[in-house]
């Protein structure tokens, strides 16, 4: 039995929508009507995808969308998104969270240690270790992407970026 | 009428204006250039720029860059197969197989040409529709906006045709996002857990960047360094794009019925520039004579999707300037930044500021002129943008994303959201969960819950009773109903039981 993307994410949306409807419980009832219909429709929603997702995992039956290509009147649109597709390269599980990674860090550093110094180690570090660029090219584009963000934001929108819990570098 | 449509020239005045249109425009067609990304995505990453801009600056800039990435967007389509934005994949199967054939110019020639009439007849078809609109706007109360605004969540899931539940589950996972904050009308903290930065709520600029911007970055990122994906590149001679440029204006009449039905499909919320491109290729493999080499590289099978591409822009303003109710996910972004610029959209937009409607107009007429003639002589280098390395594009779009992010309210929590944000968004990509739907929610679950309140404060419950809310109560049903028929005529389409 295979769950796919799709029902693991209707999941953890059932959760939240959960979670909502049983935390909002003890506000007044001016205060709850919205998350109330947020709450119980998505959780009704949500549970029609997971119980959708376990029947079609359990049955082994096809996709919907597989299902559709084999109309008549879809056939043409499938063979072109496969094409696409097949052109633009596939997301690997690897590639996914290397990724993830990649961003939090950069995040977790800005939050640290503020925009500049984080800008100014995570775009070549991203450029040589991940992009596998040559360090001609590191050395180009890190500084002229920092100029660009300190002309755009610093000099022509006047405001002074993040100097981080640390605060080491300030403007 | 005449004073507002004089004063939103006057807008026209200014060079700012004009400089940031112009940069508006050569980075909307760069977007719509690079494979991937699209015009939300360009929006979410433009946002932060327009802090602390003039009102109307900030709309120039962002409306002429939205409105021209559809036009940029055709050419990795017609040169590569590979469709910059979403919308120009219909472009393609006529497109590219011009290409093939060694008529890649005359094909962009095309493209340009019926993008630019569509973008203009878009724009053209707002000014008509303003006045008209203007009085509806005027005559609806807190009820019947409440109601509309029911009904156009509603619809915008149903007319879609995504999956029906996913699409609700955006639209109410964007309501409950949207009640984070201090309750106006309690002022009970609605899922703040005690955090003082969470009493002003969320703002849909790290909402969008979250679900948008980081999304598509992480998912190129997992696609790996990136690689050329064109195996052939094609040499535009002017020739060739003259000759396309004529015969598109030779098929006038394809041109202006496509276009119309582009505006017309903008202007019903949800339908988007997918399903625009799509219904108007259909139309014309269904309407035009000597059909059969549609597919094969006719030339009308680019005419058609691009008129409606850049038509239906201006078709999805007006329910968005008139009642505040986006026509788009990319008009549901824009609604954010006219919220940042100090612009609430809706009735009172038409009533107090509609020289700047008009300007928003004029912005659509000289961004898709400009737009189309500027790929003329600069075609050939934006179509090596489908060259362009993911590693090389995703470094200075993060950079600017957590610039974005930050910006808002000068907290590094709105960072750490815009994080967990762009988490959500690569889920729902994955799990094919539409992610316009939940911006829709976002934007327009704070105004019905206020014009609920005011609905109920003024009249009760029995402002159910209103007529025109009647009318559109009756609407929401139908349109329930005709998504239950639907999802029944499509398993029975999959099961082959019905042709």
């Amino acid at each position: 039995m295979k769950i796919r993307a799709e029902g693991i994410v209707a999941f953890i949306l059932l959760v939240v929508f959960a979670a909502s409807l049983y935390y909002s419980s003890t506000w007044g009832v001016a205060s709850r009507l919205m998350p109330l219909i947020a709450g119980v429709g998505g959780t009704g929603f949500t549970l029609w995808v997971v119980i959708a997702e376990i029947i079609r995992a359990r049955s082994g039956e096809k996709t919907p969308e597989k299902k559709e290509a084999e109309t008549e009147e879809a056939k043409r649109k499938a063979i072109l998104k496969a094409e696409i597709k097949k052109r633009k390269g596939k997301a690997t599980l690897w590639g996914e969270e290397m990724m993830i990674l990649w961003i939090a860090g950069f995040v977790l550093m800005f939050i640290v240690f503020g925009f500049w110094i984080a800008t100014a180690a995570f775009i070549p570090a991203f450029l040589l270790v991940f992009g596998h660029e040559k360090w001609k090219v590191a050395a180009i584009y890190t500084p002229v992407a920092l100029i660009a963000i300190y002309v755009a934001f610093v000099m022509g929108v006047k405001m002074s970026l993040y100097s981080g819990l640390l605060n080491l570098v300030r403007f | 009428m005449l004073e507002s449509m004089w004063a939103g020239i006057q807008y026209l005045g200014s060079v700012d204006v004009w400089l940031l249109m112009m940069l508006a425009i050569v980075v909307g067609n760069v977007i719509g250039a690079i494979p991937g990304i699209g015009g939300n995505f360009g929006l979410a990453v433009l946002i932060p720029f327009v802090f602390g801009m003039e009102p109307f600056l900030g709309l120039a800039f962002l409306l002429a860059m939205h409105s021209v990435v559809h036009t940029g967007g055709a050419i990795p389509g017609i040169l590569f197969s590979v469709p910059g934005t979403g919308p120009t994949a219909a472009t393609i199967i006529d497109g590219y197989q011009m290409t093939r054939q060694g008529r890649g110019g005359q094909a962009i020639g095309a493209a340009l040409a019926s993008s630019a009439f569509g973008g203009v007849l878009g724009a053209a078809a707002l000014a008509v529709l303003i006045p008209g609109m203007r009085l509806i706007a005027m005559g609806l109360g807190s009820g019947e906006i409440f109601m509309l605004i029911v009904w156009g969540l509603t619809f915008i899931v149903v007319v879609s045709r995504e999956s029906i539940p996913r699409g609700f589950a955006m639209v109410l996972l964007g309501l409950g996002l949207g009640t984070i904050g201090l309750d106006p009308f309690t002022g009970v903290g609605r899922f703040t857990f005690g955090q003082v930065w969470l009493y002003d709520g969320i703002h849909i600029v790290t909402i969008v960047l979250g679900i948008f911007a980081i999304a598509e970055m992480i998912d190129l990122g997992a696609r790996g360094r990136g690689v050329a994906i064109a195996e052939v590149g094609e040499v535009m001679r002017f020739s060739q794009l003259w000759e396309g440029t004529i015969e598109t204006f030779r098929e006038w009449w394809l041109m202006l019925r496509t276009s119309l039905i582009g505006v017309f499909i903008g202007i019903i919320p949800g339908l988007g520039g997918d399903v625009a491109s799509w219904v108007c290729y259909g139309h014309a493999v269904q309407t035009c004579k000597n059909n059969q080499n549609f597919g094969k590289g006719d030339i009308r099978g680019v005419i058609a999707p691009e008129g409606a591409n850049n038509a239906k822009e201006g078709g999805a303003l007006l329910p968005t300037v008139v009642f505040g109710i986006p026509g788009s996910s990319g008009m549901a972004i824009m609604l954010g930044a006219f919220l940042i610029l100090g612009i609430t959209p809706g009735p009172k937009m038409i009533t107090d500021h509609l020289d700047l409607v008009w300007g928003m107009v004029y912005v659509l007429v000289i961004a898709n002129i400009i737009g189309a003639a500027m790929i003329y002589p600069l075609g050939g280098v934006m179509g090596k943008l489908a060259y362009l390395r993911n590693s090389l594009l995703i470094p200075a779009v993060l950079a600017v994303v957590i610039v974005g992010a930050f910006l808002i309210r000068r907290m590094w929590t709105d960072v750490a959201l815009a994080l967990l944000f762009g988490l959500m968004g690569y889920g729902m990509k994955k799990g094919d969960f539409p992610r316009g739907p939940l911006i829709l929610g976002f934007i327009l679950g704070p105004l019905a819950e206020g014009y609920l309140h005011k609905a109920l404060g003024t009249m009760g419950i029995a402002f159910l009773t209103r007529p025109v809310v009647m009318v559109f109560t009756a609407l929401t049903i139908l349109s329930l109903l005709y998504s239950v028929w639907q999802h029944y005529q499509d398993k029975k389409k999959a099961r082959g039981e019905v042709k």
